[in-house]
């Protein structure tokens, strides 16, 4: 637990009802203690809800029961918040976990790959994936580098890019009703 | 209620067809919309439910990913629903994340009192239908998605379906009421039809009418029995009708036999009592009614010696009724003769009477009759022929009749005295012997004038007497008439007028003979008066030359006459002076007559009066005589025949004045038509002796002493009498005299007049 965020004493509670002033996310501003900046703790939550509105092709998991993993790759920045918030949650009978991998080729079995700012070579870890895995990165460039969506900041706010053609190519079902709440989809 | 029980059929099916169709419409669309709007309810409740559903699923990702935006335009979409007031959805911390409003609706989103399950669901609150709904992840809350509905449009739908309830309604009652003309021709048709042969039947009472059958249903079975009841009716009604007439021909029968008895009985020329058999009045005709001076109301029920009071004429001793004589003894009873009635009133009326009996068919006494009669008329006949014939009987006159043959049927006291035969002689002789046998014609004219109807007056004849004698008579013959109103004979009254005749015949022979002298006395007369005329008138020629030469001597020898001589020829002037006027006034006398030719002119009295003061003026103031009068006449005469007449009058008076001063008064008044003058005056007057002789000509009663012609009074007498009038005088010696004399029909105006 983090005793930082007094505010919610339930972690799984905040994944879901993210309070409006969470909203309102200061870019740069530094994060207190060990807690992430309110960015990452909305970004972890969409991360979750991401997962609500995916449906992956049936090679995607091993078996019904396999768990669908959120991989990190790169330097995590929602310590904690992401493990609170994923814990005892399940979608369509897979429970979610969280991997974190600093190098190397990204294991089979992630169903979600956040890409986190520090890596560098974006467009080759892509490119490196196989089908079945929803690409989460940072930054506009992330979709130009194949990724299927993107977080970006507008007027202060957490807002996400869809590029349908790079989930369709990952065999990636989105649902009409992400696209609808993304800022802008790519076909 | 009692208006609708009294609304002929036609109208009371219309009434309940009308009533029924919008009774059923009303009820039915009543339900409709009371089940609608429940069955609505429940739909709308369904229905907002499942577009809560939708709304919330829609926006789960918006809410999932902080998008109040895609929220807010997933909300918007709901602007579709013009019913929904405002759509919200709240936080799972009870804020708005994203609403809808209604544009222009004051609503807004409700509060939401606490998170809690229970408070999901829809829910009518007042006018409004608010459905909430969870919105949810993964079976996870994460807001709560609110709609307030309102519920217009059940009012809506209510109002629509009352409008088109309404509009059937109408529709329904307009086809109802066309319906209702074919159903009133089904229905009230025959019930009317029925009800008219009613009405017809009791109105006309012919029971032969029939009602038509105009269905097979109850109402046909209806107009059946009615028949079947009218020819029952009928055939009891002739039956009915049949006896009835007879009964009323019967009674008519004898009401008629009565009414002619009592007619008859009222309009018989006799005064009819009838009574019951104790002699009280039942009946009384309306010549009784008159005769007792007594209204029928008022005899009726009376006793009939109550109203039926008799006397004896002559022994004013009451007489007992008859009827009480025929009540008595059973038979007819005439009257008494002279028996007075005495009315009610008073009056006393003579009459003749007779009473019987009444009786049944088994001879037994009903009542009693009374007729009487008044025979006022015939006992004045009786009285007036009495008269006439005691008349005929002592009159002087001749009177007798015969028969269109001239036999005698009749010859009173008079013929018998005039003609010497006896009435026993004369009656049943022809009546021929009367007349001379050279009149025998004239007596079958007389005869054949008297056959044609003429009366004949007057007419004069000669008759014989008995004895051969002839008489002048004068008969007046009128013919007799039968009681059949034709000529049977003549009545004759003959006056015997032979003195008459006689004494006619001397008068006019002594008038003949006086008419002869006057023409000779006339003819004489009118000589001597041109003799006298053509004499005064001649002599004046030689009288004025003895004058002249008389006077001539005087002044051609002044004073050589001797005392004799002188004296003489002073004599032959006065003789001669005298003679001219003695001439002079008869010739005035003789031209008073002469002058009738000329034409009158109207004459003032006063004037004239006037000119004779004028004339006399001299011997007036000398005598001092005063000459007054009334006021005058205007007369229609000759002006120069008046002033002579005056002038004479009023000269004599002042001549033969007394001592005293002669006090003279003209006056005049209206007697008995004719004017009458009167010269009054004091003077020594006249001695009646003399009254005649004063007015002959040259009659003087003075010698010389007072000079005069003798001609004056004899022209005022003249020309009074040549008016007409009279002239006369009243007066005694030294009393003074009074002339008096008329003047008939000859003034203009009166004296009276002219003032």
């Amino acid at each position: 637990m983090n005793p930082g965020f007094r505010q919610r004493p339930c972690r799984a509670l905040f994944a879901a009802l993210l309070p409006a002033a969470a909203l309102l996310v200061t870019l740069g501003s530094p994060a207190r203690g060990d807690e992430p900046p309110l960015e990452y703790q909305v970004k972890a939550a969409f991360l979750l809800n991401f997962t609500k509105f995916v449906q992956w092709p049936p090679s995607a998991f091993a078996d019904d029961r396999a768990p669908l993993a959120i991989c990190i790759r790169g330097e995590d920045p929602f310590g904690n918040t992401l493990d609170e918030i994923v814990k005892g949650e399940a979608v369509n009978g897979h429970e979610l976990v969280v991997q974190r991998m600093a190098r190397g080729p990204v294991p089979k079995t992630c169903q979600v790959l956040f890409v986190a700012k520090s890596e560098k070579e974006v467009q080759r870890i892509l490119a490196d994936l196989g089908p079945g895995v929803l690409t989460v990165g940072e930054g506009e460039k992330f979709i130009q580098d194949g990724g299927i969506i993107a977080f970006v900041i507008e007027d202060r706010r957490v807002r996400f890019d869809i590029a349908q053609s790079a989930a369709a190519k990952a065999r990636i079902t989105i649902s009409s009703r992400l696209m609808m709440v993304a800022r802008s989809v790519e076909k | 209620m009692h208006l609708f029980r009294d609304m002929p059929i036609k109208q009371k099916l219309l009434g309940i067809i009308m009533s029924v169709t919008a009774a059923a419409l009303l009820l039915s669309g009543l339900g409709i919309v009371i089940a609608d709007s429940v069955l609505f309810r429940t739909a709308m409740q369904r229905d907002i439910s499942a577009l809560a559903q939708i709304v919330a699923d829609n926006s789960i990702a918006a809410l999932a990913f902080e998008d109040p935006k895609t929220a807010t335009e997933t909300l918007g979409s709901l602007r579709a629903r013009p019913h929904l007031v405002a759509a919200c959805i709240y936080r799972p911390n009870r804020a708005i994340f994203a609403r809808y409003v209604r544009s222009g609706a004051a609503g807004e989103c409700p509060p939401v009192s606490a998170q809690g399950s229970q408070e999901d669901g829809a829910r009518f609150t007042g006018a409004a239908l608010l459905v909430r709904r969870p919105i949810a992840l993964n079976g996870r809350r994460i807001g709560t998605l609110v709609l307030l509905y309102d519920l217009d449009e059940i009012a809506e739908r209510a109002r629509l379906y009352g409008q088109t309830v309404l509009v059937i309604l109408l529709v329904s009652s307009l086809i109802a009421f066309l319906l209702s003309s074919w159903l009133r021709a089904i229905i009230a048709g025959p019930i009317s039809q029925l009800a008219n042969a009613t009405r017809l039947v009791s109105e006309t009472r012919d029971y032969s009418i029939r009602a038509q059958k105009l269905s097979g249903d109850e109402l046909g079975a209806l107009a059946d029995g009615f028949n079947v009841m009218l020819t029952q009716i009928q055939s009891q009604d002739s039956e009915l009708r049949k006896a009835l007439l007879a009964q009323e021909a019967a009674l008519r029968e004898s009401q008629e036999v009565r009414d002619s008895l009592r007619t008859t009985l009222a309009s018989i020329g006799d005064a009819v009592i009838s009574t019951d058999a104790r002699g009280r009045v039942v009946f009384v005709n309306s010549i009784a009614q008159s005769m007792l001076r007594w209204a029928e109301a008022g005899i009726v029920g009376k006793h009939l010696d109550e109203v039926f009071q008799i006397v004896n004429e002559f022994s004013r001793v009451k007489v007992e009724s008859p009827i009480a004589q025929v009540l008595r003894e059973g038979r007819i009873v005439g009257m008494a003769n002279h028996t007075v009635l005495i009315a009610k009133d008073g009056t006393e009326i003579p009459i003749d009477d007779s009473g019987a009996p009444i009786r049944d068919e088994h001879g037994a006494i009903q009542g009693t009759v009374l007729v009487f009669r008044d025979v006022t008329a015939r006992r004045r006949a009786d009285e007036t022929s009495r008269l006439l014939a005691s008349i005929v009987q002592s009159s002087d006159d001749a009177i007798y009749s015969t028969d269109l043959a001239g036999v005698v049927t009749s010859w009173n006291r008079g013929a018998e005295r005039i003609f010497g035969f006896s009435a026993k002689e004369m009656i049943g002789q022809s009546i021929s012997i009367v007349y001379p046998s050279d009149r025998q014609q004239e007596l079958s004219g007389v005869t054949s004038r008297i056959g044609a109807g003429e009366r004949i007056e007057h007419y004069q004849t000669i008759l014989r007497t008995q004895n051969g004698e002839f008489l002048n008579v004068s008969l007046t013959i009128s013919p007799m008439q039968d009681p059949l109103a034709r000529i049977a004979g003549a009545s004759v009254v003959c006056r015997n007028i032979t003195e008459q005749v006689r004494a006619a015949d001397r008068l006019a022979r002594l008038n003949a003979d006086l008419q002869r002298s006057n023409e000779v006395l006339a003819l004489t007369n009118q000589d001597l008066e041109r003799f006298a005329f053509i004499a005064s008138h001649d002599l004046q020629e030689p009288l004025r030359m003895i004058t002249a030469y008389s006077q001539l001597l005087i002044k051609s020898y002044p004073g050589e006459f001797s005392g004799d001589a002188s004296v003489f020829v002073g004599n032959i002037v006065d003789g001669t002076t005298r003679m001219r006027e003695l001439l002079s006034d008869l010739l005035a006398y003789t031209e008073i007559r002469s002058r009738d030719q000329q034409p009158a002119e109207a004459v003032d009295l006063n004037v004239v009066i006037d000119h004779v003061r004028q004339n006399l003026k001299a011997s007036m103031d000398e005598s001092g005589a005063e000459v007054t009068s009334d006021r005058l006449p205007l007369l229609r005469a000759h002006g120069s025949h008046f002033e002579p007449l005056f002038q004479n009058l009023i000269g004599n008076a002042i001549k033969y004045r007394s001592a005293q001063p002669p006090r003279i008064h003209v006056s005049v008044q209206e007697v008995d038509g004719e004017l009458r003058f009167a010269v009054s005056d004091n003077g020594i007057g006249i001695d009646p002796e003399y009254h005649q002789q004063i007015f002959e000509v040259f009659r003087r009663l003075h010698g010389r002493a007072i000079p005069g012609t003798g001609v004056g009074l004899a022209i005022c007498q003249r020309v009074v009498e040549r008016y007409g009038g009279r002239i006369w005088v009243e007066s005694k010696a030294g009393q003074g005299s009074v002339f008096w004399f008329t003047l008939p029909h000859i003034a203009v105006r009166s004296a009276k007049e002219d003032e």
